[in-house]
């Protein structure tokens, strides 16, 4: 037997307090007799000082002590754990998409699982409790933990593995760190990880899978081109078996087929499928079948037909600034631009001396020089590196500046006044390409003089204007693209002036996800493969599309059975469940009330008795 | 203060009941009751034979013709006893409310009254620490009613004393609830002591007589002043029901011994009660007619 609440026992200092009681601060009512010698006892004399007396056993004192020890008890809340010991079994579940691999027979690797720990259930003692794990970047519990079998095994149900691949470390940790040394582990998958792999040494592991061939899409793309209003669909298809085999893959929008096409793959090989499609489709899906097929989720791909995102361009220079040709020619070899005036423009390129309004929503790149002066160019240097890039910034993505010269540097500074500006490109102290701060607008200051700079004959200089057409594209509202994959982060920029009361949602068939709003949207990544679509209120902001490409977990080949015990045994299999014993509390709560009952009782008996006698 | 003479259930004592007779002839003036000598009353006693002296009024004449022997006849003689009642007035006739002094003084009166009926000199000896104790005589009995019961001094130690004035050949009436340390030979012997006849009253309050079992007590002898603290549990009550038994049993021994009566009262009950009941019973009182 053992106690929930220790502490209850000091209830028991109440025994030796009414034993106190009832020896020294009795309180005999007199009665005046004559003839005390009949009573058979020693007369005495009242004298002054304490006594050594006989402790009388009275029905009170008896009553009393009843009471204090059953308190004592029922606040100690004493557990019989020796009958009552269950186990904790800690299930961790494989949610990757493979588990959902039907090999030839009735059942998934999903349903097997299921029917193991159904198994494994039925074997545990009574009452005994379970939690289960799902693995993912995130490792998530299906109910809370240590619930009863029942509960557990119903939440099952529930349970759909979808995940791309992941490493399943996060879940054995939360396994062990739920187990507390004290639960059994059982890591139910389709395949046994390295032995290498950091399993905790108490976790069980279960594979019930089996290799199978499969054939996946392991990549889909859709691209528009507004001017042709045609579309084309780029579609990877691999062969992830072990044998030839041919491939099926229809393309249809609704139930109108689009394209039907048979491809002949050797094991292990994958082929790209390019086709045009009429613009205006909205949405499209492309199924492929296949012989033998292990896994159902990536042989469907649902694609959103991309939208038009045309940024407005405006060039403010001068007809004769040396600038002015390259500018336009590098912007001629980019697609879903158009040029406007300046007022309307998303992206403005003008003289590094003007520098533009602050707005949101509108990048410029100002070109030097800086100050157009004789004095200031005949001051103005010309640098040939080494230059220090900010790779990280996306302006900058794909340039390496190798061989350029940098001719007509200034100091960055308008009418004597520095600039606050963070570099991008410098050579030393100089700032060579720059974004200037303290401005809502984009601002790129790009300080050189073409008339003494070759930067525009480079492959850089290309790159680098498409870049800043990209940049400014991205900060246009809507989504950037609208097919993704599972777990890609995806933002949403809302217009500037939605900035209405009704809440952004993520609509995703029955479910809804609130989302926070912002100047950009992070949707949190999704890990189901279907179609989503942004609302504010009722009023959609846009579909998208999220498909299972993953080759890895499509890969069926390296499945199969296998246990690998634990390497060593938990210090204690079970737990002791914290059974209340309720009706033993409630007894000796009746008890307690008898006993204090029965104590009134008897005491006001001696009341009235004192009342009646001499 | 009420006159104990003219307590209403005193009188109706009086108009009820007469004392009886003592079992043994006992001796006085020529009175009402029958003396324990030969005398002249009318009631026949016994045959002897004749005497030098003898009062040959008595000779039985037809006996002689018959056993031609001179036969006399010999006749009870009356006589007017002296009565002493011997009135317990220690602090322990105090207990158990004012039922026991209060029936105390009314035996006292009863007996005083019924005695002076018969001719019977009865007087009313107070048995407290007086030395020698007090008596009252018939027409002070209703000094009763002040009666303090505050004695702390034993029936035992006052007759041992010699401090109560005892008559020869009185009916002696002893009313004391005799829960005092005694010994009833020696007590009984003392009291029956050239006296015509001995009556021992015990009155007891009703908690003496039949204590029932209750919690711890604190019991205090309103004499001695001891005390002790008691469980008055059944065992308790059995062993003091036992010891109270053997002094009554001692007293009534002692008392057919000395052809003496004991009775054991209930003060509770009422004198009516007593009267009809154990008074009766007891062949201390008889219906008056």
């Amino acid at each position: 037997m053992s106690f929930a609440n220790p502490w209850g026992l000091l209830g028991l200092m109440a025994v030796p307090a009414i034993l106190i009681l009832h020896l020294y601060y009795r309180r005999f009512p007199p009665l005046l007799i004559g003839g005390l010698h009949l009573w058979g006892v020693q007369t005495q004399v009242r004298e002054a000082g304490r006594r050594r007396e006989r402790l009388p056993i009275t029905a009170s004192l008896l009553l009393e002590l009843l009471a204090a020890a059953v308190l004592s008890l029922v606040l100690a809340q004493p557990r019989w754990a020796e009958s009552r010991r269950v186990e904790h079994v800690i299930v961790v579940l494989d949610n990757s998409a493979s588990m959902q691999a039907r090999p030839p027979g009735p059942k998934s690797f999903r349903e097997e699982t299921v029917e193991e720990i159904v198994r494994r259930f039925q074997r545990l003692p009574s009452g005994s409790v379970a939690t289960l794990i799902v693995t993912g970047r995130r490792p998530e519990l299906l109910t809370e933990p240590a619930v009863p079998l029942a509960k557990a095994q119903a939440a099952l149900d529930g349970w759909n593995p979808q995940a791309v691949a992941h490493d399943f470390e996060p879940a054995w940790d939360l396994a062990a760190q739920l187990s507390e040394s004290s639960g059994r582990i059982v890591f139910l998958t389709n395949h046994l990880p390295p032995k290498s792999a950091p399993t905790p040494k108490t976790m069980e592991i279960v594979s019930l899978g089996q290799a199978l061939e499969n054939t996946a899409i392991t990549a889909a793309r859709w691209t528009f081109d507004p001017k042709a209003n045609k579309g084309r669909v780029f579609l990877r298809i691999a062969n992830l078996g072990k044998n030839p085999t041919d491939v099926q893959v229809r393309g249809r929008h609704g139930e109108q087929e689009l394209f039907l096409k048979t491809l002949s793959l050797q094991p292990g090989a994958d082929a790209l499928l390019e086709t045009d499609v009429r613009g205006g489709l909205g949405e499209l899906t492309v199924d492929t079948h296949s012989p033998g097929d292990g896994l159902e989720v990536d042989n469907h791909v649902t694609l959103i037909e991309p939208k038009v995102r045309t940024v407005t361009i405006a060039i403010s220079l001068p007809a004769d600034h040396a600038a002015v040709r390259p500018v336009q020619r590098a912007l001629a070899g980019i697609s879903e631009t158009q040029f406007g005036s300046p007022g309307d423009a998303q992206l403005l390129i003008g003289e590094s001396a003007k520098l533009p309004p602050s707005q949101t929503g509108l990048t410029w790149l100002g070109i030097g020089p800086i100050d157009g002066s004789e004095a200031a160019r005949k001051q103005s240097k010309d640098l040939v590196g080494p230059y220090l890039l900010e790779k990280r910034h996306p302006l900058l993505d794909g340039v390496v500046l190798g061989g350029v010269v940098f001719g007509g540097v200034q100091p960055v500074a308008v009418a004597g006044k520095p600039l606050e500006a963070t570099p991008l490109v410098s050579a030393g102290k100089q700032l060579l390409l720059s974004r200037l701060t303290g401005t809502q607008t984009a601002a790129y200051l790009l300080n050189l003089d073409f008339a003494r700079s070759n930067l525009a004959e480079s492959p850089d200089w290309p790159i680098l204007v498409k870049n800043l057409v990209e940049l400014c594209r991205d900060a246009l509202p809507g989504l950037k693209r609208w097919n993704y994959r599972l777990n890609e982060e995806i933002t949403f920029r809302p217009n500037a002036g939605d900035r209405g009361s009704d809440p952004l949602t993520l609509v995703f068939g029955s479910k809804t996800v609130p989302l926070a709003r912002g100047s950009i949207v992070e949707i949190p990544p999704l890990q189901q493969a279907g179609i989503y679509e942004v609302r504010e209120g009722d009023r959609s902001l846009g579909r998208f599309a999220v498909n299972f490409h993953d080759p890895v977990e499509s890969n069926l080949s390296t499945l199969g059975p296998g246990v690998r015990d634990a390497v060593s045994e938990p210090p204690a299999l079970s737990y002791r469940l914290d059974d209340p014993f309720s009706w033993l509390i409630a007894a000796g709560i009746a008890v307690i009330l008898v006993a204090l009952l029965a104590d009134w009782f008897v005491l006001d008996r001696q009341a009235r008795a004192r009342r009646v006698l001499p | 203060m009420k006159s104990v003479r003219h307590d209403p259930e005193v009188q109706q004592a009086l108009a009820a009941y007469r004392l009886a007779s003592p079992r043994l002839p006992v001796a006085g003036s020529s009175g009402e009751l029958l003396g324990r000598g030969t005398g002249s009353s009318l009631e026949f006693q016994e045959y002897r034979e004749y005497l030098p002296g003898d009062d040959i009024r008595h000779v039985d004449w037809s006996a002689y013709a018959r056993s031609d022997s001179l036969m006399v006849r010999l006749y009870r003689e009356e006589i007017s006893p002296r009565t002493e009642i011997l009135l317990d007035a220690s602090r322990s006739m105090t207990t158990g409310g004012d039922a026991k002094p209060r029936v105390a003084r009314q035996l006292a009166a009863m007996f005083a009254l019924l005695s002076a009926r018969v001719g019977g000199r009865p007087s009313v000896v107070l048995l407290d620490d007086a030395r020698p104790s007090r008596l009252l005589s018939l027409e002070a009995l209703d000094n009763l009613a002040a009666l303090p019961f505050s004695g702390t001094a034993t029936l035992e130690e006052l007759i041992a004393d010699n401090v109560v004035p005892l008559k020869r050949q009185a009916v002696r009436i002893v009313v004391s609830d005799f829960l005092f340390p005694h010994d009833p030979d020696a007590l009984v012997r003392r009291l029956s002591r050239e006296a015509g006849a001995l009556w021992l009253v015990q009155l007891l309050n009703e908690w003496e007589a039949d204590p029932s079992p209750s919690e711890g007590r604190r019991l205090i002898d309103v004499e001695t002043q001891g005390s002790v603290d008691l469980l008055l549990d059944r065992k308790t009550i059995a062993a003091y029901r036992e010891r109270l038994g053997r002094v009554q049993e001692g007293l009534r021994r002692s008392c057919r011994a000395a052809h003496g009566r004991f009775v054991t009262l209930v003060a509770d009950r009422g004198l009516p009660s007593l009267c009809r009941n154990d008074l009766t019973q007891a062949g201390l009182l008889v219906p008056a007619a």
